[in-house]
C-alpha cells in the first residue's frame, strides 16, 4: 500500500459522507483548516477510515495528524508493521 | 460537517376539499382514502428517516443507530406512544440557510411514552441526522409536555443523548424553551428516576441535562459531553484541544465523574439502560436468604494492613448476579453499586482498601454523598460496607476543599430518610467513621474495629508521650493493657456503637433480616 493508494480512498470517503470535492484533498490539505472539517467531522473521519483499512488505532493515535499527508503516511506504516 | 439540504421525498398531493370549501359528500367519488394513505404512508417513512435517508445512512454506516432505531432497541415491542411526531420549526423561511434546509417532521427530537420490560417511563432520543441534534424551540416544547406527564405519572425518564446543545439558529426562542426543559428536568430529580445514555455530541445545554440524570453512561470513542465544544474553546483561549481530551468517556468516568458507566457500543450501552432500569427494582430472588457465606472470612484478611478488593465481599454478600457497580473507575477508594438482598433493591456503598486504603478524599465524598442522595430519592436502602482508615490528610486535600465536600457526604447520610445499615469490616476511624455511624443498625465482623483513630495514633494520645523517666518495660505494660482494652470488636460493641458482631459466615443472612426489619420505617 503506497500514500497515494490511502489518499484516492480518503477523496471517496470525504466526497460521499462530508461533501468535499475531490480536487481540495491534496496531501498538503489539512483537514480543520483547509478542508473546513470541524472536531466531530475528524472523528466520523477516523471511524470511515479505520473502518476501510481495517484498523484499530483509537483516537488518540490521530491527535496530531493534521494534514492529509501526515494521516496518509500514518495509514501506510500501520499497514506495513 | 456543513449543513447540506436534506433529501426529503416528495409527498403525494392530499385531497383536498376544492375551492370555497364546499360541504363533505356521502357520495363514493369524494371518498378518496387510498391517496390518505398513500399520503399518510409517504410522510410516516419520511419522518422516520429524520434528516432523510442519505444521512441517516451515513449515520448508519458510521455504525451508529438512528434516533428511532435507539428508541426501538430500548423499548418493548408496541409500546412506544409518541409526541408531536409531526412538529417542525416555524422560524420564518429566509433567517437561516441551515433552518430552510431542515424543516423535518419531528423537529430533530423523537420522545414519547413507553414500557421497558413491563415498566411505564418516557424515553427521548435526539435525532443528530437533524442539524446534529441541536434543540430547537419546537422540540422544547415537545419535551416540556412528556416531562410534563412524566412528572404527573412518576416515570423515569430515559434520554438517548445525541445532541449539539441549544440550536442556535433560533436564537433566544431556543434558550428560552430549553430553560423550560431544564427547570422540568430539576422538578422531576427526587420524584422519578433519570438515566442518560450519551451516545454521541452532547453539549452545553444537553450536557447540563445529562449532568442533572440520576445515571450517565457513555460510549468509548463516540460520546463526548462537554459545555464548551473544541471550536469555542480555540477561540475564547487558544487552547487546541480535541474532542476526546474535551469530554470523552474516560475523562468523565475517571477524573469528573460524569459518567457512571462506560460501554463499547450503543447495543451495551441500551443493555445498561434496562440492567439499571432493572437494578431500581425489587423481584423476587433466586438466591436463598440465608445463604451461608463463609467466603467473606476468607476474603478479609484479619491484619489489619493487608488490603483486599472489597467488591469480592460485596458480590459474596448480596444476591447473586445482582450487582451493577455505579460509576466504578472514579474514586475508586469508594465503591457505589445497586443490588439485591433477599429480592430487595439496595444501594450499596463500600470503602475500598485496594485504593489509597479505602481513606476517603474530596472525589470519594463527593462520590458517596451524591449516590446516597440518589438512593434516598428512590427509597432504596443503604447498606455501607466500612473499612476506612480516615480522611486522606494532606494540604492537597485540604485545598482541595475536603472541608466542603466532606460535609457533603454527613449532610447526605444525616438527611436520608431511607434505612441506613453498616457493617464495620475492619477499620472505622476518625471522622471518616460516617459510613458507620449514621446507620440505623451497625453491625461488625469479627475483625471490626471503632476508634476515634487509629489504634497506635490512640495509644500515644490516651497514655501520653513516653517521658525519659518512664520505665520502658512498664510503658509496654500499659500499652498493652491499653490495647486488650480496646483492640477488639467487644469493644465497639460493648460501648453500644456496634448492635451486632456478625460471624462471617451469617453475614449475609443477618444483612438481609436487618434490611428487611428496617423497611419502610
Amino acid at each position: 500500500m503506497t500514500p497515494a493508494d490511502v489518499l484516492s480512498t480518503l477523496r471517496e470517503i470525504l466526497e460521499r459522507d462530508f461533501h468535499i470535492p475531490p480536487e481540495k484533498v491534496t496531501p498538503e490539505a489539512t483537514f480543520r483548516g483547509t478542508l473546513g472539517m470541524d472536531s466531530l467531522d475528524v472523528v466520523d473521519l477516523i471511524f470511515f477510515l479505520e473502518k476501510a483499512f481495517a484498523l484499530n488505532a483509537g483516537l488518540e493515535a490521530y491527535r496530531e495528524l493534521h494534514s492529509v499527508r501526515k494521516l496518509c503516511d500514518f495509514v501506510v506504516a500501520r499497514k506495513s508493521a | 460537517m456543513t449543513e447540506k439540504p436534506s433529501d426529503r421525498g416528495a409527498e403525494p398531493a392530499l385531497p383536498g376539499r376544492g375551492a370555497g370549501g364546499s360541504e363533505p359528500s356521502q357520495g363514493s367519488d369524494d371518498n378518496d382514502w387510498g391517496t390518505l394513505a398513500a399520503a399518510l404512508e409517504a410522510r410516516r417513512a419520511r419522518t422516520d428517516s429524520g434528516g432523510g435517508p442519505a444521512r441517516l445512512a451515513r449515520h448508519e454506516r458510521l455504525g451508529r443507530l438512528g434516533a428511532r432505531a435507539r428508541i426501538a432497541a430500548l423499548v418493548d415491542d408496541g409500546s412506544f406512544v409518541e409526541l408531536g411526531r409531526e412538529v417542525v420549526h416555524r422560524a420564518p423561511p429566509g433567517d437561516s440557510p441551515a433552518l430552510d434546509a431542515n424543516r423535518h417532521p419531528g423537529d430533530g427530537l423523537v420522545c414519547g411514552l413507553a414500557r421497558v420490560d413491563g415498566q411505564d417511563l418516557a424515553v427521548v432520543a435526539h435525532d443528530p441526522t437533524v442539524l446534529r441534534g441541536a434543540l430547537g424551540h419546537a422540540a422544547s416544547q415537545k419535551l416540556c409536555r412528556l416531562y410534563d406527564l412524566a412528572h404527573r405519572r412518576a416515570l423515569p425518564v430515559v434520554t438517548l443523548a445525541d445532541c449539539d446543545g441549544v440550536r442556535v439558529e433560533e436564537g433566544t426562542l431556543a434558550i428560552d424553551a430549553y430553560g423550560e426543559v431544564i427547570r422540568r428536568i430539576v422538578r422531576l430529580r427526587g420524584r422519578a428516576p433519570q438515566l442518560t445514555l450519551v451516545a454521541g455530541l452532547c453539549v452545553g445545554a444537553a450536557a447540563y441535562a445529562a449532568a442533572l440524570s440520576d445515571l450517565v453512561a457513555m460510549v468509548r470513542g463516540q460520546s463526548f459531553l462537554f459545555i464548551t465544544g473544541p471550536k469555542v474553546t480555540k477561540v475564547a483561549t487558544g487552547e487546541e484541544v480535541d474532542l476526546d481530551a474535551l469530554g470523552g468517556p474516560a475523562l468523565h468516568a475517571s477524573k469528573t465523574g460524569a459518567c457512571h458507566a462506560v460501554v463499547d457500543d450503543e447495543r451495551a450501552g441500551i443493555a445498561w439502560l434496562r440492567r439499571t432500569l432493572a437494578a431500581l427494582r425489587s423481584q423476587p430472588a433466586d438466591d436463598p436468604i440465608d445463604r451461608p457465606t463463609p467466603e467473606v472470612a476468607a476474603i478479609v484478611p484479619t491484619a489489619e494492613r493487608r488490603a483486599y478488593d472489597m467488591r469480592k465481599l460485596v458480590e459474596a454478600v448480596v444476591d447473586r448476579g445482582s450487582l451493577l457497580w455505579v460509576a466504578p473507575d472514579f474514586a475508586r477508594n469508594l465503591v457505589t453499586g445497586l443490588a439485591r438482598l433477599g429480592g430487595r433493591a439496595v444501594a450499596v456503598v463500600a470503602s475500598q482498601p485496594m485504593h489509597l486504603a479505602g481513606c476517603l478524599d474530596v472525589d470519594a465524598s463527593l462520590k458517596g454523598a451524591r449516590f446516597v442522595r440518589f438512593a434516598s430519592t428512590r427509597r432504596l436502602p443503604v447498606v455501607t460496607f466500612v473499612d476506612v482508615p480516615g480522611y486522606l490528610p494532606g494540604r492537597k486535600q485540604e485545598e482541595g476543599g475536603i472541608l466542603v465536600h466532606g460535609k457533603e457526604l454527613l449532610d447526605a447520610y444525616g438527611a436520608a430518610t431511607v434505612p441506613l445499615t453498616s457493617v464495620v469490616v475492619r477499620k472505622s476511624y476518625g471522622g471518616a467513621s460516617v459510613l458507620s455511624f449514621a446507620a440505623d443498625v451497625r453491625l461488625g465482623l469479627p475483625t471490626a474495629r471503632v476508634a476515634p483513630m487509629g489504634l497506635d495514633a490512640t495509644v500515644e494520645v490516651a497514655l501520653g508521650p513516653p517521658t525519659p523517666d518512664e520505665d520502658p518495660a512498664q510503658r509496654r505494660e500499659r500499652e498493652a493493657a491499653f490495647r486488650a482494652r480496646h483492640d477488639h470488636p467487644f469493644a465497639a460493641a460493648e460501648s453500644g456503637y456496634l448492635d451486632q458482631i456478625v460471624a462471617p459466615a451469617d453475614l449475609r443472612r443477618v444483612l438481609a433480616a436487618t434490611v428487611f426489619a428496617l423497611d419502610d420505617k
